[in-house]
């Protein structure tokens, strides 16, 4: 349980601070969330709160950098954002908790059910870590979901301002953690998939996407089964579904933002 | 040290920063920030603005609010000067139960100052993070409106809520609830605000196991830390083997648990209770005692107990205290007679029978139903199963006892003041003289605060160790060591005629009570005795059985048993009709009950004895179906822009009762004080439903004085009279009726000391606005103050003080029926409510808009219960989505976007004023008017509580 606090006035102040029994707050909505278990093994815990320069939205060049402080309902008021990562901020839909989540607390938290993550790796979002020795790494979102140095300050989230980004969650609720949320992105190389899918992870839909590739035209049934016998989706009957309805849910929502990204509303 | 400025004022504390803000505002004084979820983020009763922002306090470190402004719900305005905010919000009608109502009021008054003008959806966002139970969240729309009116004009222009009965001055008038301005304030109201700064801490170690003997503790260790003052364990405490209902005694329910028992029947169970200096020591010593269990096989459903050679979650000794069968003896001898296992003790017999993990049965009927079904054109036979659910007061129970002068005083979150007197007096072998009993406000109860499930312990942890001491539930508490719904299997069949009239009607309940029998009885039997009334059917039938389980325990829950009856009986009305080729709407007018139809039924629907035959009183039944019909549009097809989305619409009729005629019994004492104005005393427990409220109401119009001239006491078993308590509606039926005697003889007595000192006849005599009683006579006229000032001069005849006591045979039946239009997409299954009315005759609407919050909280709730609520255990009993954000309820996010409750007017001949029962009933439309549309949008029946997407995707074929 933790007996310090740091009120980190700089990323540089934060980093140097970390270490594997210091744990990062941002937000507060995650560690300090009904005793997390992050919380509770940490000996000291860095706030960000007053970390200068984490929370500012810039626009340059058709893409727009967002401070890791920023909050999501920063996001969702800023002129500079662009409408589908507000659409994401959005799922979050109790408006206190938005006034204080922050986009690099989500995204650090890695959550399984995440709010923005898909829309983030389908946009090819990429990230400015601050590493543990004081040096500043671009990565992408998705690499930094895979293989994140999770001692690493996130500083900022740049997105595309004007890419085509359509996402979908299902949750019983609007509050209630969601069995699945997925993003499609319409790039130049075509349709980008990614999703959120409870107690699985935070997956790219590679396969899919091939498949949307090779025939743009494939039928609802032949996703649904392709998604219904994928060996590499590690889905399981629990309290949010059965296996089956997953993958059946994936496999009828891909279907659906594909088409519709690319203009054939299901 | 840690320096903020909190409501305009610097302040310093000297706090570790890694403690939660909360709690430094609590050191404070600012104990309107409450906590309704250990820190989730979930229900905002801890919302406070910090610079200027509406955030979680719980989830705010201490340290970080250095040099912040902080904003609490309690700087708005105190109950003498509210704020226009907080007044309209009482206006509204939504200040009930209120435990975050605080917070609810600075989200409101935040909006406001950043935004003068908010639309729905600027209301709607800013009370997106805020749980509502009980009033749900439409008049909160309203509140706004009044806010806007009284910024732009200085008074309100917007209707709040139909008024009834013009006749009179504070009946059927919208008006403020009494208690609403301390609620909204933040003012002391609730236990947690009573506790004396020397309390102890208690916490409960609970069992891990579904079913378990408990071998032995060794407490040794936690004793031995600094600050622990008692470990209490089944080898150290209390021998009486009682129940947690709060019902009428002798009980309809098992007497089977003890304070803690040698043997844990649920995950969750009670194992030893220990007392500390600290909560965090208390926690402490928690983790050191060390227990050996002797697991034992569980059962988890009706199916896995009712099966041949099933464990037997009780398998002690049996004993009755009347009518014990002859072969108890025999009956016995089969039952392991293990120590251990304690005892089942009947009060009378209720047919249950252990050994086959049975803890109550009931069966009966009338007519010959399968006489019916042979004649019937066509005949259903379905099985609905409903799920179980959680409660979730904002308030999760919470219990302070400590002792004065020799007596226990307890201050209780309770629906039952009374039976936690008895009941604890049962624990601690105290007489009932030596416990004071102090109902606060409660913070939601909604039949969870029927069952006495922390204060037994509390106050028996008092009268052992003679220290103050607080018990206060963790959320996850409340889903693992509460009652919750009962899981039930409604098993219908019926047959009709191509006339579209029902030939007969059975029903096979197997309910779950889990591993106490709490209501094991009365909650189910209300899934038969509050629906088959609703038909007339010369045939009906039924079987009701009660098994004992390891899940977590069940117990009352708003609506009882009839929410899963209602589910079950209308759902296969539907069915029929469908089969049958008849308009659903014309087999419910033709079958439902009308004034006077005498309902032999209920012959068998007695709680534990034979029931009350009476013929159908005042009934809107009828009115309610029409005017819904009208409403939603009935036999109207509507088509969705989208085709994936097929839209539908169902609804059910609806009833309950008012109280338990024969068995409920309420008092009220009725004083004129010595300047002219009231004090009443009431038995009565308001659950922050507003029945202090009706009681003033009923004592405003029948004694002719202002309301603020009433004070109305409750739910102190010092200072009132007995009430059996605000349960199976009973409050405004029996306790408002109370009142009305004993306003009604306070006011006979007001008559006679007036005519005395005028020297005349008492029938001369007549009271008058605003409290004097003049002579029809002779004109001379002598106000309260004056009658009472003389009479109490010293050469009077004394102070003026009347009981009232009421009890009936008669049945006050609420009716109605709840429409819903559903949207359902067929590709996945997602399930919109689009529209959801709600129609109810309530007799005469004594608070007509708290009575309509009601109506609206109860209906969501319910639109919960239907769509996704429901407590999923994992393979070894244990609930695995013991908090909020898993469990999942509705907020405003949820809410239909047309949701609408309609009073229908009709005087009730039995009701105070006319009133009947308004709440409880609510409870019971949701799921067959949703699963009915359900199949109305889509061809499917979905015959399982909660009525997921995956449901609908399995039945439409899709997986």
């Amino acid at each position: 349980m933790a007996n310090q606090l740091l009120m980190a006035k700089s990323p540089e102040e934060a980093v140097a601070a970390k270490n594997a029994s210091a744990v990062f707050v941002a937000g507060g909505t995650e560690v300090n969330r009904l005793g997390s278990d992050a919380a509770a093994a940490a000996d000291t815990l860095i706030s960000l709160k007053k970390c200068a320069g984490l929370k500012d939205i810039e626009e340059d060049a058709g893409f727009v950098t967002i401070g890791s402080m920023c909050t999501f309902q920063q996001l969702v008021e800023s002129e500079k954002v662009p409408s589908y990562l507000k659409e994401a901020a959005l799922f979050m839909a109790s408006r206190t908790k938005r006034n204080m989540a922050t986009i690099g607390g989500n995204i650090a938290s890695k959550r399984s059910d995440s709010y923005i993550i898909p829309t983030l790796m389908a946009a090819g979002a990429s990230m400015k870590l601050l590493t543990a020795g004081g040096k500043e790494v671009k990565t992408w979102v998705g690499e930094y979901i895979d293989e994140g140095d999770s001692d690493a300050l996130i500083i900022s989230v740049t997105v595309p301002k004007d890419m085509k980004v359509i996402s979908k969650r299902y949750a019983n609720t609007a509050q209630s953690h969601a069995v699945l949320t997925m993003s499609a992105a319409l790039g130049e190389h075509g349709v980008r998939l990614d999703g959120a899918v409870k107690n699985v992870g935070l997956l790219h839909f590679c396969d899919l996407e091939a498949t949307f590739r090779e025939d743009p035209d494939v039928s609802e049934d032949k996703i649904i089964e392709m998604v219904r016998v994928c060996t590499g989706l590690h889905t399981a009957d629990d309290m949010f579904g059965s296996d089956e309805y997953k993958r059946y849910l994936i496999a009828v929502t891909a279907y659906d933002l594909h088409k519709r990204i690319t203009g054939k509303e299901v | 040290m840690i320096t903020c400025t909190i409501n305009g004022k610097k302040r310093s504390f000297d706090i570790d920063p890694t403690r939660r803000l909360r709690e430094m505002l609590l050191m404070n004084g600012n104990f309107a920030v409450r906590d309704s979820d250990d820190a989730e983020g979930f229900c905002g009763s801890d919302t406070v603005l910090l610079d200027g922002t509406p955030v979680f306090s719980n989830l705010i470190l201490a340290g970080e609010a250095e040099g912040c402004e902080i904003v609490t719900p309690d700087s708005l305005g105190d109950s003498m000067h509210l704020s226009v905010v907080q007044q309209a919000l009482v206006d509204a009608g939504v200040v009930q139960s209120a435990y975050n109502a605080p917070a609810a009021a600075l989200l409101m008054t935040w909006l406001f100052e950043n935004n003068p003008n908010p639309t729905r959806e600027d209301v709607k966002d800013a009370l997106s993070g805020i749980f509502i139970r009980d009033a749900g969240y439409e008049h909160y729309y309203i509140a706004a409106e009044l806010i806007k009116d009284k910024i732009a004009t200085g008074e309100y222009k917007t209707e709040i809520a139909p008024e009834f009965r013009p006749q009179l001055k504070a009946v059927g008038k919208v008006m403020p609830k009494i208690d609403a301005p301390q609620l909204v304030s933040g003012e002391r109201a609730f236990v947690e605000d009573y506790v004396d700064a020397d309390t102890c801490y208690m916490v409960v170690l609970r069992s891990p196991y579904a079913h378990a003997y408990v071998n032995k503790i060794d407490t040794s260790k936690a004793e031995a830390l600094p600050g622990v003052v008692k470990v209490i364990t089944a080898y150290n405490c209390s021998d009486a083997t009682y129940m947690s209902a709060g019902q009428g005694n002798p009980e309809p329910s098992p007497h089977d648990r003890k304070l803690l028992n040698k043997k844990v029947r649920h995950v969750g169970d009670r194992v030893a209770a220990i007392v500390a200096e600290t909560l965090e020591e208390a926690i402490k010593a928690r983790d050191l005692i060390e227990v050996e269990y002797e697991p034992l096989e569980a059962v988890f459903t009706v199916e896995e107990a009712m099966a041949e050679g099933a464990p037997l979650v009780h398998n002690g000794r049996v004993q009755y205290n009347a009518g014990a069968p002859d072969d108890l003896d025999e009956y016995n001898a089969k039952l392991s007679g293990d120590e251990r296992e304690g005892k089942v003790v009947y009060q009378f017999p209720l047919h249950g029978d252990i050994l086959h993990n049975v803890a109550a049965a009931n069966h009966g009927g009338i007519g010959d139903v399968d006489k019916a079904f042979e004649e019937a054109d066509a005949v259903v036979e379905a099985t609905y199963q409903t799920s179980q659910i959680q409660h979730t007061p904002l308030e999760t129970h919470i219990c302070f006892s400590k002792l004065e002068n020799g007596r226990l005083i307890i201050y209780a979150s309770t629906q039952v003041p009374y039976h936690v007197r008895r009941i604890v007096s049962w624990v601690t072998g105290l007489s009932e003289n030596k416990i004071h009993v102090i109902k606060t406000r409660v913070g939601g109860g909604y039949g969870s605060k029927q069952d006495i499930l922390v204060e037994d312990l509390t106050a028996y942890a008092t009268f052992v160790t003679g220290r103050p001491v607080l018990y206060h539930n963790t959320r996850e508490e409340e889903f693992i060591a509460n009652s919750t719904r009962h899981p039930m299997r409604v098993h219908v069949k019926m047959g009709g005629k191509k006339d579209g009239s029902i030939t007969g009607i059975y029903m096979k309940v197997d309910a779950n009570t889990g591993p106490y029998g709490n209501h094991a009885l009365t909650v189910p039997m209300n899934s038969c005795s509050k629906t088959l009334p609703l038909f007339k059917c010369d045939n009906m039938k039924y079987d009701l059985t009660i098994y004992y389980t390891n899940t977590p325990p069940a117990g009352a829950y708003q609506g009882y048993g009839t929410p899963k009856g209602t589910y079950g009986l209308m759902m296969a009305m539907c069915e029929l009709a469908d089969k049958l080729g008849v308009d659903y709407k014309d087999m419910v007018l033709k079958n439902h009950v009308e004034e006077g139809y005498m309902l032999e039924i209920l012959r068998g629907l007695g709680e534990g004895r034979e029931g009350n035959v009476v013929p159908v009183g005042s009934c809107g039944l009828r009115e309610a179906v029409e005017k819904g019909c009208e409403m939603i549009e009935w036999g109207k097809h509507v088509e969705s822009d989208d085709p994936d989305w097929k839209i539908g619409k169902g609804f059910a009729m609806i009833m309950q009762g008012s109280g338990l005629p024969g068995l409920d019994h309420a008092n009220a004492i009725a004083k004129l004080e010595m300047d002219g104005s009231i004090i009443v005393l009431s038995g009565a427990a308001d659950i922050g439903t507003g029945l202090d409220t009706i009681i003033a109401k009923v004592t405003s119009d029948i004694l002719c004085i202002p309301m603020d001239k009433i004070t109305v006491l409750s739910g102190d078993t010092d200072s009132g009279a007995f009430d059996t308590g605000s349960y199976a509606s009973s409050g405004t039926f029996f306790s408002g009726n109370a009142a009305v005697v004993a306003a009604t003889n306070l006011k006979e007595k007001i008559l006679d000391e007036a005519a005395y000192q005028l020297e005349e006849d008492a029938e001369d005599m007549e009271i008058r606005w605003p409290g004097e009683v003049a002579s029809k006579k002779t004109g001379k006229t002598l106000s309260f103050y004056e009658i009472i000032h003389t009479a109490t001069s010293g050469t009077g005849r004394g102070h003026l003080i009347a009981p009232g006591s009421f009890t009936t045979a008669a049945s006050s039946v609420p009716y109605g029926a709840h429409f819903a239009q559903v949207a359902v997409n067929v590709r996945t299954g997602e399930i919109k409510v689009q529209k959801f009315y709600a129609i109810q005759d309530a007799g005469t609407p004594i608070n007509p808009e708290a009575a309509l919050c009601q109506m609206y909280g109860a209906s969501l709730k319910s639109i919960g219960h239907t769509l996704y609520e429901d407590m999923i255990l994992d393979k070894d009993g244990r609930c695995v989505n013991a908090n909020m954000t898993d469990y999942g309820v509705p907020m405003i996010s949820e809410q239909p976007d047309d949701f609408k409750a309609v009073l229908i007017d009709v005087n009730d001949a039995h009701g105070p004023f006319g009133a009947k029962s308004i709440s409880e009933i609510a409870c019971n439309g949701a799921a067959p008017a949703i699963g009915n549309a359900i199949h109305d949008a889509c061809g499917v029946w979905i015959r399982s509580w909660p009525m997921t997407p995956e449901k609908i995707l399995r039945e439409l074929g899709r997986i």
